[in-house]
């Protein structure tokens, strides 16, 4: 596949975005819209459903786009995003080494897979952490990523 | 006679199709956003304004103003009846802006 080819056809969930407590009728629900692509939003009564939603949006706008051979809005993170390999070294304490070993076993699951979640849980807590801090409702409380990352990752 | 008949028919449908057309309009701008509108209803709306449907599914309707920028362009998704309150309110911020960019 061509870099042209890749940029062509995006990751939807390369594309950053941002979660808002949106409040009307005395009901809340949670709304997401794209960081790159601010006309594509979603909802729901979660975050991960407002997620959904809005990348079906995003995936349905993106088709469109292709299908009228018109340019598509690039996610901020994919001009580089291809160069990666995926692959990296994290130098770590002893200390750190030995807890990361010790909660793998206790989880029953592999360090590796046991670092990616833990990334990936730190890494959504600063989006949300990142939008709240522009509403007066926090994301990050309510939904309490935060903790999820704390907790012990379940099987 | 007749065809002063005919043409007094049209006009009042004209005027009905109107009011319709005003009362719709009335109600997507309306805050608290309603909760029981329909797709047919956005898409009568949204033309008003030069929006249409350039792309309809059972799962979402995409809307654009040809010749328009992106935030002139908007995907619905339909899942069941009535419309998410959310893109009711993205329509009413589209047509404001509308609204705001003809006044200058």
């Amino acid at each position: 596949m061509t870099v042209q080819e890749k940029i062509a056809k995006p990751q939807i969930d390369l594309y950053p975005f941002e979660v808002r407590i949106e409040q009307d009728n005395n009901a809340a629900e949670y709304a997401v819209r794209f960081l790159d692509v601010p006309n594509i939003i979603g909802s729901g009564a979660s975050i991960d459903e407002a997620i959904v939603e809005a990348r079906g949006n995003l995936k349905e706008y993106l088709d469109y786009l292709i299908d009228t051979n018109r340019d598509i809005p690039l996610p901020s993170t994919d001009k580089s995003f291809y160069d990666l390999s995926g692959k990296m070294t994290l130098r770590v304490s002893k200390t750190t080494h030995w807890k990361i070993l010790q909660r793998a076993n206790l989880e029953g699951v592999s360090v590796n897979s046991l670092l990616n979640e833990a990334i990936i849980s730190y890494l959504n807590d600063i989006i949300y952490a990142k939008n709240s801090s522009a509403s007066s409702n926090s994301v990050d409380k309510e939904d309490g990523f935060a903790d999820r990352f704390r907790r012990p990752i379940s099987k | 006679m007749q065809l002063s008949y005919a043409n007094a028919t049209i006009y009042s449908v004209s005027i009905s199709i109107y009011e319709q057309k005003d009362k719709i309009l009335e109600k997507v701008l309306k805050t608290p956003t309603p909760s029981d509108i329909t797709i047919e209803q956005l898409i009568t709306v949204l033309k008003i304004y030069g929006i249409q449907v350039v792309r309809r599914k059972s799962s979402h309707v995409i809307f654009e103003k040809i010749g328009g920028e992106q935030w002139q362009q908007l995907v619905i998704p339909i899942s069941g009846k009535h419309i998410k309150t959310i893109c009711i309110k993205q329509v009413r911020e589209v047509i404001m802006r509308m609204i705001e960019e003809e006044k200058k």
